[in-house]
C-alpha cells in the first residue's frame, strides 16, 4: 500500500531557474501527471500479484513531458527545422524487500508467455492514457521481478544459503522527501531560434575556402516528474542547449578537414551574444585555413606533453570516468551459476577496490558539487537525483590522490554505505533514465605553476629525454566552450611552437595521472553531456547529431603537464585530387 | 565519347536553359539546372569524361498524427529536400556502372550519391551542396570506370549490354503545391483519430488499436545532362488502423485497415469510416472466437486484394528487369517472351499514367519515372502469354529501352519497379459463379471445403536462386465455403504460400468484379507506393501453412 509520507518537504526556489512559484500541494493535487502516476502505482501497490508470487515491495515511476527542437542551416538557408512533443518514461519494480530483492541478480528467468507491449504515452495530459500506460509497465516489470525475486530464493536455499549470509543489501532506504521546482517550460519560439540559426550561418558566405559548412541547434526542454511508493515525489526541469558551428576545408591532398565549435547551455538565450559568435567562427575559419597549411607530422612520438585549456580537464576528466577506472561505484550482481552454485559477478571498475588507497598523484584532488559558481555558465547544477535523493553540498571522491567515494545512487555497493545523490536524471536520444554522474567536478591541484612555468618544465623534460621537440595540445580558444584543438611541436631551444596536421592522441598510459600531475595556476570550467555523443554524418553535410546525456560541469586548472603520452600521425596521402569544378562560394578553381 | 556528341548534349542543356522562363516561379528548378550546367561544362571534357549527370530532388512535406485508445501520442510535421545525384563516367555502352566480375555473385558499383538540400530556395547554399555531392559522385565513379576499364577480361567484352539506355529529354512543369495543400486540418485529425481509437477501449481482449494519418506531400524534381526538365508533384494520403486481439486460447491476432487517396480530402466521409470501424469491432469478436485452421490444400477463392497482393508478390517482382542483369536473381521469366504462363483469358498490364481506377487514387501513378523517362502503359502479359518486361534505364539486352519503370524512395538510386498493375480477365464469373466454381472444385478433389481469402496485409517473396523461390501472403480474414451449404466460416492462424509457376498454373477462373489494393512495396530501391487492380481468382489448389504460435496474456490488473 502506498502512504504519501510528507517527512520532510523541500521547496526549491532558486533565482537562476526562472518563473519558480511556489504552489507545490496545489500542483500535486491538481496536476494531471502527478494524479495519474499517483493513482497507478496507488491501485498496484494494493492490488498487483501474479500467481503465488510476491506482491511489489516498492514501485517508482519517471514521466518527463519533453519538447525537442532540431534545426539545421547552411550559408543563411534552413536545411532541417523540426521539433517534436512527446513524453518518455522510465520505472521500477521491485518484489522483495531492502535487504533481499530481485535487483542485483543474474539469471535466466523467463516467463512461459508474452505480455501485450508496453504503450507509448500520450502527448497531452491525458490522465487515462498515462495510467493505460503505467498500468502495462507495471504489470509487465513486476512479473519479471516477481518470477526474478523467487528464483533467487529458490537458489539461495538450495545452495544453503539465507539472506544474512549475502555481503550486501539490495537497496537502501532513504528520507522521504518532496521536492517541487514549479517550472513551466519556457518553450523557445521556433521561429526566432530558426532565424538566429540561419544569421549565424550566412557568416560563411563570404569564405570561398570553406567547402562545407552548417549551425546546428538542438533543445531538450523537460518536466521531469517522479514519484515512488515510499512518498518521494519530484518535479523539476530539465533544459539542455546545443550549438555547434561546423566548418570543413579541403586538404592539399583532397580530404576535407572539419572542425567544431560547440556551445552547451541550458537555455538558447544563454549561449554568448551574436557578436562573440560571429567572432569564434572567424577563429575557426582562420583555424582551419591554419591546418590546412600546418606541418604533416609524419612520426610518432612519446614523452612530455603540456594539455591546455579544455582539453586538459577533459583529459584529467576521461582517465577518472572510463569502463575500468571510474569515480562511479559499481554492484557486481550476485550469479545463479546453472542453479546450483551462486557467487558474485566480476568487479568491473578497478576503483572499488581501492577505496582510501591512493589511486592518482597526490597532487589532485578531486570534489564534486550540485551547485557551485564557477563564474561560467554550469550546466551540471541539480538539486536532487533521479532517486529522490538530495546530494550533500559536495563529496570528496579524492583527497591528495587518496580515493575517498564513488559517486552512488540507492543501491548499495561493497564499498560505498550509502546513496550520496549522484544517480542523476539523463535525456539520451529522447528518452529519459537515470545514471551515476557527478554535478559540478572540481579538480583541485596543489602543485600549481604559471603557464610560462609549465612550459618550461616541458621542454626541459623533453631534453632529460633526449628527444628533439615537446609536444602542446591547445583548444583553438580557452573557454567554457568546446573549440577545435591543435598540436603544436615545441622547439626545445627557443621554446617555437609549430602547428602540426595529422597528429593525435594515440594513447595515454593507464598510470598517467598516477605520476606527478603539474597544473596551471589559472581556473577554468567546461560543460559536457556525460554518456551522450554527437555524432557527424555525411549527408551532403556533416552534421552533428546532439543526443543527450547527464549535464556535467568540470572545473579546475585551464593546463595540465604530464609526464607521458603518445602521439600518432594519420597516414600521409602521396596524391589526391582536389575537386575539378570550383566551390560555388566565390567560384574559385582549385579550391 | 567523340566531341560531336558532347556538343548535341551541351546544345540540349541550354536549349532547356534558355525555355526556364516558365520556371521562374520555381527558383529551385533554376539552381538545379545552372549547377547541373556549370558541373557537365567542366566534367565533360576530362580525360574520362562524364557523359550523363541527373539531380533528382524530392521536396518532401509530411505531415503524421498517430493516436492509441483515445489517446493521442504523436502529431509531427516535418519538411525536407532530399537530393539524389546520377553521375556517370565513359559512354553509354561501358561506363562506371559497369559489372567488373562475371562470378554468380555480380558486383556492381555504388552509383547514386544522395544527401539533404536546404528547404528555402537560397541558390548559394543548394549549389554548394550540388557541388559538394557531385564531387563525391565523380570521385566514385571515375574510380570504379577505371576499376573497370582495366578489369575488362576478352570474355567479358563480347557478350556486352550497355550499361545505361537512351532516353528522350522529357520537359514538363506542375504548378506548386499551394502552401495550404502541404499539411493537413491537425485539429480535425486529432479529434476524430482519438474518437476512432476510443472505440475499441471496451474489449479489453483488443490490446492494440492505433490510428496512423500520414498525409506526404511531395513535388519532385528532375534535371538531367541530357535535357530534362521535370517537376511533377506527387501527394499521398492513408488513414491506417491496427489492431491487436487476443484470442480466447491466448494467440495474438493481427487485423489491419487502411484507407488510401491521394489528399486527406479524398478520404471517405467520417460516417463512412465510422462503419467501416463499426463492421471491424463486430468482426474482431467474431475472430476472438474463431477455430485455429490446420494445414490445407485445395481449391480457394482469393478476393480482388488478395489476388492483388498475391500478383504483386508472385508475378509483379519477377518482370521487374534490372534483377536479369544479376546472376543471383532465379530470372523465372528472363527471355521467355513468348511462352503461355497464365490462362488465356488472363491479360496484365502497369500502367502509370492512369491515376484512378473507378473512383479510387491510385497510388503506383506518376507522369516521369525518376530517371526522367515519361510513364508508359507496359503490356506484360497478353491472352496469358509474357509480351514483356518492367524497365529502368539498365537495359537487359542491346535493344532494350526504358518503358518509364525506373523508381526509387527518396535519396536511393532507381531500379525497375511496378506501378498500378491491371490484372484483367476477359472471361469473367459473378461471384456466385465463382462459389459455385469453387465447391465444384472441392467436390472433384474430395474437399469437404475450400477458402476464400478476403482481407490480408501484405506478403512477401524470394527471387534468389539460393533460396526457395516461394511466396509467403499473410491473410487477416478467411472464412471456410463449405460444399454442402453451411454459413461460411470464420477461421484463424493461417498464411497462404506457395511457388510462382506452380500457382499460374492453378488459376481457374476471375470474377468481373476488380477493386483497388493501394499499398507501399519495398525493394531494392526502397519504399515506393503501387496499385494493384485486380479481380477475385479462383484458384484450383492453394497451400496453407500454420502460422507461428505466441501465447499472450493480458496484463493482471483490469485497464484502470
Amino acid at each position: 500500500m502506498i502512504r504519501i509520507k510528507l517527512l520532510y518537504t523541500v521547496l526549491i526556489c532558486l533565482s537562476a531557474w526562472p518563473a519558480i512559484a511556489l504552489n507545490a500541494q496545489e500542483d500535486i493535487n491538481h496536476d494531471v501527471i502527478f494524479r495519474a502516476m499517483h493513482d497507478e502505482l496507488e491501485r498496484n501497490m494494493k492490488e498487483l500479484v501474479y500467481k503465488d508470487y510476491d506482491k511489489p515491495f516498492f514501485i517508482s515511476y519517471t514521466v518527463a513531458d519533453m519538447y525537442e527542437l532540431h534545426i539545421n542551416a547552411s550559408l543563411g538557408a534552413i536545411i532541417s527545422a523540426a521539433d517534436t512533443k512527446h513524453k518518455t518514461w522510465s520505472a521500477r519494480v521491485m518484489v522483495g524487500d531492502y535487504k533481499l530483492n530481485d535487483e542485483n541478480y543474474s539469471a535466466n528467468v523467463a516467463l512461459p508467455e508474452q505480455d501485450i507491449p508496453e504503450y507509448d504515452f500520450p502527448m497531452d495530459s491525458d490522465y487515462q492514457g498515462i495510467r493505460r500506460a503505467l498500468w502495462v509497465i507495471t504489470n509487465n516489470i513486476y512479473k519479471k521481478a516477481a518470477t526474478g525475486y523467487d528464483n533467487k530464493i529458490k537458489t539461495l536455499e538450495r545452495n544453503n544459503l539465507s539472506p544474512d549470509d549475502l555481503e550486501i543489501d539490495d537497496f537502501w532506504k532513504v528520507p522521504v522527501i518532496t521536492t517541487i521546482v514549479e517550472n513551466p517550460i519556457q518553450i523557445p519560439d521556433i521561429k526566432i531560434l530558426e532565424e538566429f540559426v540561419k544569421n549565424l550561418s550566412v557568416d560563411f558566405n563570404s569564405f570561398a575556402e570553406i567547402v562545407e559548412s552548417n549551425v546546428t541547434l538542438d533543445g531538450i526542454f523537460a518536466t521531469v516528474y517522479f514519484m515512488n511508493s515510499e512518498g518521494i515525489q519530484i518535479k523539476i526541469p530539465l533544459q539542455i542547449s546545443n550549438l555547434s558551428i561546423n566548418a570543413g576545408i579541403y586538404s592539399t591532398s583532397g580530404e576535407v578537414i572539419n572542425q567544431s565549435i560547440n556551445y552547451l547551455s541550458d537555455f538558447p538565450e544563454n549561449f554568448p551574444a551574436g557578436s562573440a559568435l560571429h567572432e569564434d567562427l572567424l577563429l575557426l575559419v582562420k583555424n582551419l585555413s591554419d591546418t590546412k597549411n600546418a606541418e604533416h607530422f609524419n612520426e610518432n612520438y612519446s614523452g612530455p606533453v603540456l594539455v591546455e585549456g579544455q582539453s586538459g580537464l577533459e583529459l584529467v576528466f576521461n582517465q577518472l570516468f572510463n569502463v575500468t577506472n571510474t569515480l562511479m561505484a559499481y554492484r557486481e550482481p550476485l550469479v545463479n551459476g546453472n542453479q546450483q552454485s551462486m557467487y558474485y559477478g566480476e568487479k568491473l571498475n578497478l576503483f572499488e577496490t581501492k577505496l582510501n588507497k591512493r589511486v592518482i598523484t597526490d597532487n589532485l584532488s578531486i570534489i564534486t558539487y550540485p551547485d557551485k559558481t564557477t563564474g561560467d555558465p554550469t550546466i551540471g547544477k541539480f538539486r536532487v537525483d533521479a532517486e529522490g535523493v538530495i546530494p550533500a553540498d559536495s563529496l570528496i571522491l579524492i583527497e591528495n590522490g587518496v580515493l575517498k567515494s564513488l559517486l552512488n545512487g540507492r543501491t548499495p555497493t561493497r564499498m560505498i554505505n550509502e546513496s550520496n545523490g549522484y544517480n542523476r536524471f539523463s535525456i539520451f536520444n529522447g528518452y529519459i533514465s537515470k545514471n551515476l554522474a557527478p554535478g559540478i567536478l572540481s579538480i583541485l591541484s596543489n602543485e600549481l605553476k604559471s603557464l610560462d612555468e609549465l612550459k618550461k618544465m616541458l621542454l626541459q623534460k623533453a631534453k632529460e629525454e633526449a628527444l628533439d621537440y615537446a609536444i602542446i595540445i591547445r583548444p583553438l580558444k580557452k573557454s567554457e566552450n568546446q573549440f577545435p584543438v591543435n598540436i603544436y611541436k615545441a622547439d626545445l631551444k627557443s621554446g617555437k611552437e609549430t602547428l602540426i596536421q595529422s597528429a593525435f592522441i594515440k594513447s595515454i598510459p593507464e598510470n598517467v595521472l598516477r605520476k606527478s600531475v603539474f597544473s596551471s595556476n589559472r581556473q577554468m570550467s567546461y560543460n559536457l553531456m556525460l554518456n551522450g555523443n554527437q555524432t557527424s554524418v555525411q549527408a551532403g553535410n556533416s552534421v552533428n547529431y546532439f543526443t543527450g546525456g547527464v549535464p556535467v560541469t568540470v572545473t579546475g586548472p585551464d593546463a595540465f603537464l604530464f609526464n607521458e603520452i603518445e602521439i600518432g600521425h594519420t597516414l600521409k596521402p602521396l596524391s589526391g585530387r582536389l575537386p575539378i569544378v570550383g566551390n560555388p562560394v566565390g567560384e574559385q578553381k582549385n579550391p | 565519347m567523340g566531341k560531336k556528341k558532347k556538343l548535341q548534349i551541351t546544345l540540349c542543356i541550354i536549349l532547356a536553359g534558355l525555355s526556364g522562363g516558365i520556371y521562374a516561379q520555381d527558383s529551385l528548378f533554376t539552381i538545379l539546372k545552372e549547377e547541373l550546367r556549370r558541373e557537365y561544362d567542366v566534367l565533360s571534357i576530362e580525360e574520362n569524361p562524364v557523359y550523363y549527370i541527373d539531380y533528382r530532388v524530392d521536396e518532401v512535406n509530411n505531415s503524421v498524427i498517430r493516436a492509441s485508445l483515445g489517446s493521442l501520442i504523436r502529431s509531427d510535421n516535418s519538411s525536407a529536400r532530399i537530393i539524389s545525384a546520377n553521375l556517370k563516367v565513359g559512354d553509354y555502352d561501358f561506363d562506371n556502372t559497369h559489372k567488373i566480375t562475371n562470378n554468380i555473385m555480380g558486383m556492381y558499383t555504388q552509383e547514386g550519391h544522395s544527401g539533404q538540400l536546404p528547404i528555402e530556395n537560397n541558390a548559394l547554399a543548394i549549389q554548394q551542396i550540388l557541388w559538394r555531392i557531385t564531387n563525391s559522385a565523380y570521385e566514385k565513379a571515375l574510380e570504379a570506370y577505371v576499376l573497370a576499364k582495366e578489369s575488362q577480361t576478352e570474355d567479358l567484352k563480347k557478350s556486352q549490354i550497355p550499361d545505361f539506355s537512351k532516353a528522350n529529354p522529357e520537359t514538363y512543369f506542375e504548378e506548386p503545391i499551394p502552401n495550404d495543400q502541404k499539411g493537413i486540418d491537425k485539429e480535425y485529425w486529432e479529434t476524430k483519430l482519438k474518437e476512432y481509437t476510443s472505440l475499441f477501449i471496451e474489449d479489453s481482449s483488443i490490446f492494440i488499436t492505433e490510428g496512423y494519418l500520414t498525409y506526404s506531400a511531395n513535388r519532385k524534381y528532375f534535371v538531367s545532362s541530357e535535357g530534362s526538365s521535370i517537376v511533377q508533384n506527387q501527394n499521398f494520403c492513408q488513414l491506417s488502423f491496427i489492431w491487436g486481439l487476443i484470442t480466447n486460447d491466448g494467440s495474438p491476432i493481427p487485423y489491419q485497415k487502411t484507407f488510401s487517396a491521394f489528399t486527406p480530402e479524398g478520404l471517405p466521409a467520417h460516417e463512412e469510416i465510422l462503419a467501416e470501424l463499426m463492421r471491424i469491432r463486430e468482426l474482431l469478436v467474431k475472430l476472438k472466437n474463431a477455430p485455429l485452421a490446420d494445414p490445407f490444400s485445395g481449391p480457394a477463392i482469393l478476393s480482388p486484394a488478395a489476388s492483388g497482393v498475391f500478383f504483386h508478390e508472385i508475378f509483379g517482382h519477377r518482370v521487374e528487369g534490372h534483377r536479369f542483369r544479376n546472376m543471383i536473381d532465379s530470372h523465372t521469366f528472363k527471355d521467355k517472351t513468348g511462352q503461355r504462363y497464365l490462362p488465356d483469358y488472363i491479360n496484365i498490364s502497369f500502367d502509370p499514367q492512369a491515376d484512378k481506377y473507378k473512383n479510387t487514387d491510385l497510388f503506383g501513378s506518376y507522369k516521369y519515372d525518376d530517371q526522367g523517362v515519361k510513364a508508359q502503359k507496359v503490356d506484360v502479359i497478353e491472352n496469358g502469354v509474357l509480351k514483356g518486361y518492367l524497365l529502368s534505364r539498365s537495359p537487359i539486352s542491346a535493344t532494350h529501352v526504358s518503358n518509364g519503370h525506373g523508381r526509387a524512395e527518396s535519396g536511393l538510386q532507381p531500379v525497375s519497379r511496378q506501378s498500378n498493375m491491371f490484372v484483367e480477365s476477359k472471361k469473367s464469373l459473378s461471384e456466385s459463379e465463382l462459389r459455385k466454381q469453387l465447391i465444384k472444385a472441392c467436390k472433384k478433389q474430395g474437399k469437404t471445403y475450400g477458402y476464400y481469402f478476403k482481407n490480408v496485409i501484405g506478403g512477401f517473396t524470394q527471387t534468389t536462386r539460393y533460396s526457395p523461390n516461394v511466396f509467403n501472403i499473410t491473410p487477416i480474414e478467411v472464412y471456410r465455403i463449405f460444399v454442402d451449404g453451411r454459413p461460411d466460416q470464420l477461421v484463424r492462424g493461417v498464411n497462404l504460400i506457395g511457388t510462382p509457376l506452380v500457382m499460374f498454373s492453378e488459376i481457374k477462373g476471375a470474377s468481373e468484379n476488380r477493386e483497388v489494393f493501394n499499398g507501399i512495396c519495398g525493394a531494392e530501391s526502397g519504399q515506393i507506393p503501387v496499385s494493384t487492380i485486380s479481380p477475385a481468382l479462383l484458384v484450383n489448389k492453394i497451400e496453407t501453412q500454420r502460422q507461428p504460435v505466441i501465447k499472450v496474456v493480458l496484463p493482471i490488473l483490469p485497464q484502470p
